[in-house]
């Protein structure tokens, strides 16, 4: 495989990770979030300020994922006593004002971000190669696969998916909406952050620009289009995403044309995404309860 | 086992109820009758916690209730049935059922309980596994009364069963209500606004108007009295009437 095939397919696995994570919000439990790249960036400065102290990158990838879940707990306490269409606006808000932070502190370095983010080893072995580092990738996807679908088949997920369906019910049923909302938060953040460790670790180079209200739309964009509270499908959906504009490039400046046209087209024909069940209006835009 | 009073509750400024008092005994079938926007419903959220009131108080078998959370009270034996057959449309028949026993940790005994409410209600054993949303409505409703009852209720506040259902389904489903109380024992507080139908099925029964208790007595007596037959038993009995 050429290095470019593999440069592809990491950055897939990584956009698959963030899909997912978002799916779990937004597919699972209902919770429509448009500043998930915030959560992708707080990892990633966070891995990267740590590695540049020292931390071994084992640690850091960890350390990420807690600080990053951390800060949707944070989010979560105050913004999930509103729902639907509010809480798209708060976590819109977040995005927004987390990438403001980022370009202002002095320890992000600012505009500039953070360069010479020394790059991942574990326990010793360098696993800085493409094909290596992508293997550890998938590894670390099939590993929330797994937890995921095993999540979503319990009682967790079954509360998170009766409060999707109607929290006013789920309420009747004796589930506390609040308790299961935040967790859902705090663990799709969690997993928005090993992202930003992976991503960081793999580029050794981060600004703020990286994880705006841009990339926060690209990787709701992923999940609806490979299938609200689908996992196969949030995987589907970041592959698809991913290497769309790559197979454009040959149209140059009418690239985005074409690429945007081929989402329209998508969405009238198969609303419910690649592998979904739900319409987008079935989650964003739907009435009270 | 459960006794209401003076309960007061406001939706931001509009004062829903104004003071109801009602009690039930163990085992009985209570009515609430009332128009649309009488406050019926706020009722039965009031007791199962879901909307706060701002005083008065809710003791179930002498324990308050009033300020106690939503699962709590789920717990203590309290299962409410929204009204609107409010099922969870994209979850199959077998969650729902689950869902019903979320608050239950016994799951030796929620599988016999799963399997008891489909011998109860043959039409979801046979749609076990497709989505609660694609049943017909009196469907829909047979799952959410299941439901209500997996968490193994000694209360259950049913909140307008047959709204909108054909009236062969409506009685399906009533003869089920009488059953779960003569032979399961379960007490029934149900909201009604066909007057005639609540009536025939309880014992006791409670005219709600504008957020009053109005009149109440023993079903019989209600049935008789002229009030409710002019205002909620339809224009035939006007002539008694007047």
């Amino acid at each position: 495989m050429t290095p470019y095939i593999l440069h592809v397919g990491i950055i897939i696995i990584l956009f698959s990770i963030l899909s997912l994570s978002l799916n779990m919000a937004v597919g699972m439990a209902g919770l429509v979030s448009l500043g998930h790249a915030a959560f992708f960036g707080i990892g990633a400065y966070a891995s990267g300020l740590m590695m540049l102290e020292g931390l071994p990158f084992i640690v850091c990838l960890l350390l990420s994922g807690i600080i990053t879940s951390l800060f949707g707990l944070l989010l979560a306490i105050p913004s999930l006593r509103v729902k639907d269409d509010y809480l798209a606006i708060v976590t819109l808000g977040f995005g927004i004002i987390t990438v403001i932070v980022l370009m202002n502190m002095g320890i992000t370095g600012g505009p500039d971000g953070l360069t010479g983010i020394p790059q991942a080893s574990v326990f010793g072995f360098d696993i800085t190669s493409k094909p290596v580092y992508l293997v550890f990738c998938v590894s670390i996807l099939a590993v929330m696969v797994l937890t995921t679908s095993r999540l979503k088949a319990s009682k967790v997920g079954r509360a998170w998916a009766a409060i999707r369906d109607n929290d006013t019910v789920a309420m009747f049923m004796g589930i506390n909406i609040y308790y299961y909302k935040i967790l859902c938060m705090v663990i799709s953040s969690f997993w928005a952050g090993i992202a930003g460790s992976l991503y960081a670790h793999y580029t050794g180079y981060i600004n703020p620009m990286t994880f705006g209200m841009q990339t926060s739309i690209m990787i709701l964009a992923m999940v609806v289009l490979g299938g609200i509270g689908s996992i196969p499908g949030s995987i589907i959906g970041a592959a698809a995403l991913v290497i769309l504009p790559e197979l454009l490039r040959g149209l140059e400046a009418n690239q985005g044309i074409f690429y945007g046209a081929l989402l329209v087209a998508m969405m009238v024909l198969r609303p419910q995404g690649i592998m979904g069940r739900m319409k987008v209006t079935d989650i964003f835009a739907r009435g009270g309860s | 086992m459960l006794v209401v009073s003076n309960l007061h509750t406001y939706y931001g400024r509009i004062h829903a109820l104004k003071g109801i008092s009602l009690h039930m005994k163990p085992m009985e079938v209570v009515a609430l009758i009332g128009g649309n926007g009488a406050g019926k419903s706020t009722v039965l959220k009031s007791i199962s916690g879901i909307v706060r009131s701002a005083s008065g108080s809710i003791t179930l078998n002498g324990d308050d209730i009033t300020h106690v959370s939503p699962e709590k009270i789920v717990m203590s034996g309290v299962s409410h049935v929204p009204e609107g057959r409010r099922i969870f449309p994209r979850l199959t028949v077998e969650d729902n059922l689950l869902l019903g026993a979320f608050t239950r940790k016994d799951y030796s005994e929620i599988k016999k309980d799963m399997a008891r409410m489909q011998e109860l209600f043959p039409v979801l054993a046979k749609r076990r596994k497709q989505y609660a949303g694609n049943l017909s409505g009196g469907e829909q409703q047979m799952l959410a009364i299941a439901r209500g009852l997996m968490s193994r209720p000694m209360l259950l506040l049913l909140d307008e069963p047959t709204m909108g259902l054909a009236p062969v389904v409506a009685k399906d489903i009533y003869r089920q209500i009488r059953y779960l109380n003569k032979e399961r024992g379960l007490g029934i507080l149900i909201v009604e606004q066909n007057a005639r139908v609540a009536l025939g099925l309880a014992d006791r029964g409670y005219i709600i108007e504008t957020g009053r208790i109005v009149l109440e007595g023993n079903a019989s007596e209600l049935r008789q009295s002229n009030e409710i037959k002019r205002a909620y038993l339809g224009k035939d009995y006007r002539e008694v009437w007047e």
